[in-house]
């Protein structure tokens, strides 16, 4: 039998023990990340979540996808896009709130982008059937035909019937554009919803860096080399509470007689854009805005897209042109760090 | 204090250092940067590789065939029978940052692993 004179001091003593045992006992602490990567939207998605252990959480993020893509793709047969596509000439088809509240911004950056961004060439994009099986290099009257059946100025918005309208017959929205953007800034929207704070989301490319890292620190996003078809970068942003998309000649593309026809159409000539321009990334704090500039700039150009970007408060751009050379707006400048030699920043 | 008592004390604290100390010496060997190459189809895990192995992975679903070959290190898109073969041209991977996709296939191959110091939380593109 153990007699214990100082009853007090013992205790302490074995509690410490106790505790430096069981500090043992806990692994090395990892950090908990928790993350899921699934298909939606057409493409690849993967949230990483460092504040929160909720697969719930998770669960209605996806679902949230999901339920965009069935509102919005074009591919799916009895989406309200489709729906409006079915009917255009016809009648106008009442939508959600969430997809009346789309296409009208979309619309706006139509008339902001003076057409650089335009939701309404579904005729050409089929046409064309770039990223599909059909994808080929249609007759030149064919694309004329294709063109008369665009105009985001035919696109007839009505706010009292919360009603989208297309006025000719054969006339097609198409919102790749932009709703990969609004699905992210959702995803954002859900996660404050339920206090995270530190999360990156990478909808096929398209990056929202929520919060900051657990450590305090910026997220670092890489920037896609335009050229490299792996996925390395040619230059790091260190941001923090902002989303960063990038539009890209090198993305989705088929190559036909040593000729490369990409997915970003001008809207002018029913052909894919072909300017000085390799990829554009705009950086800023709302996802659809990005994604729809990104667009608008790549078919902008550096000169026109640059200006457009500057008359926008708290959005920024990098346009990476043909001959390597890199465009950045003041607001990036000091966030920006190029890491490949191969190109120069201009300024 | 009794000797009895001080013995006592001294064995729980030799028990605890023991502990302790293997608890360490296991995290160190698992930081052996341990790679594992995972492949999902569909979205779910198909099959977990450690990428320091050589292998072939053949895959034939509905939405098509793929080969994806792990070699020592690094892993690619040997084979697919979608029209662009995107995912064959993004050549080797080793990165935990990288990743090879097959959209038409659905199929997209990651590695997990203790990530490399200083390396990006993501690449937009």
């Amino acid at each position: 039998m153990i007699h214990f004179m100082k009853c007090k001091t013992k205790i302490i003593i074995l509690s410490f023990l106790f505790i430096f045992i069981c500090s043992g006992c806990i692994s090395d602490k990892e950090e908990k990340i928790y993350e899921r990567t699934d298909y939606a939207l057409g493409t690849i998605n993967k949230i990483k979540i460092f504040d929160h252990d909720s697969k719930e959480l998770l669960d209605i993020l996806f679902e949230r996808l999901n339920d965009i893509e069935n509102k919005m793709s074009v591919n799916i047969e009895n989406s309200e896009i489709s729906n409006i596509n079915n009917n255009a000439g016809d009648t106008p088809i009442k939508v959600s709130e969430e997809t009346f509240k789309l296409v009208k911004k979309a619309v706006n950056f139509c008339e902001l982008s003076g057409g650089a961004f335009d939701i309404s060439l579904g005729p050409v994009i089929k046409l064309w059937g770039i990223g599909t099986e059909n994808q080929r290099v249609p007759d030149k009257s064919e694309i004329t035909k294709a063109l008369q059946l665009t105009g985001y100025k035919k696109i007839i918005i009505d706010s009292e019937n919360q009603s989208i309208f297309l006025k000719d017959k054969g006339m097609a929205l198409d919102l790749g554009g932009i709703a990969k953007g609004h699905a992210a800034d959702e995803i954002k929207r859900i996660l404050e919803e339920n206090n995270v704070r530190s999360a990156i989301i990478d909808l096929g490319g398209n990056i929202i860096a929520h919060g900051k890292k657990t450590d305090g620190t910026e997220w670092k996003v890489g920037i896609q080399d335009p050229y490299s078809e792996r996925n390395d970068y040619l230059g790091i942003l260190s941001v923090s509470d902002s989303t960063i998309v990038t539009s890209g000649a090198y993305e989705r593309f088929f190559i036909e007689n040593n000729v490369r026809y990409h997915h970003i159409f001008d809207g002018k000539t029913g052909y894919p854009c072909d300017n000085e321009v390799m990829s554009v990334t705009i950086v800023s704090d709302i996802s659809e805005d990005a994604d729809a500039l990104s667009t608008a700039c790549f078919v902008l150009g550096v000169e026109e897209g640059m200006k457009l970007i500057d008359s926008l408060p708290g959005t920024g751009c990098i346009f990476v042109t043909k001959d390597n050379k890199i465009y950045i707006s003041n607001e990036l400048k000091d966030k920006f760090q190029l890491t490949s030699g191969l190109f120069t920043v201009i300024g | 204090m009794r000797k009895k008592e001080l013995i006592l004390i001294g064995i729980i604290l030799i028990i605890a250092c023991g502990v302790y100390g293997l608890n360490i010496y296991l995290n160190r060997l698992d930081e052996g940067h341990k790679k594992t190459v995972n492949i999902f189809i569909e979205g779910k895990l198909f099959k977990s590789v450690d990428i320091d192995t050589y292998e072939e992975v053949k895959i034939d679903t509905e939405y098509g065939k793929n080969i994806v070959l792990i070699d020592r290190g690094k892993v690619r898109m040997k084979e697919a029978s979608c029209p662009d073969n995107v995912c064959v041209h993004m050549g080797w991977i080793s990165k935990t940052i990288q990743n090879i996709v097959c959209l038409p296939a659905k199929v997209h191959v990651e590695i997990a692993g203790k990530e490399e110091i200083g390396e990006i939380d993501a690449v937009a593109k």
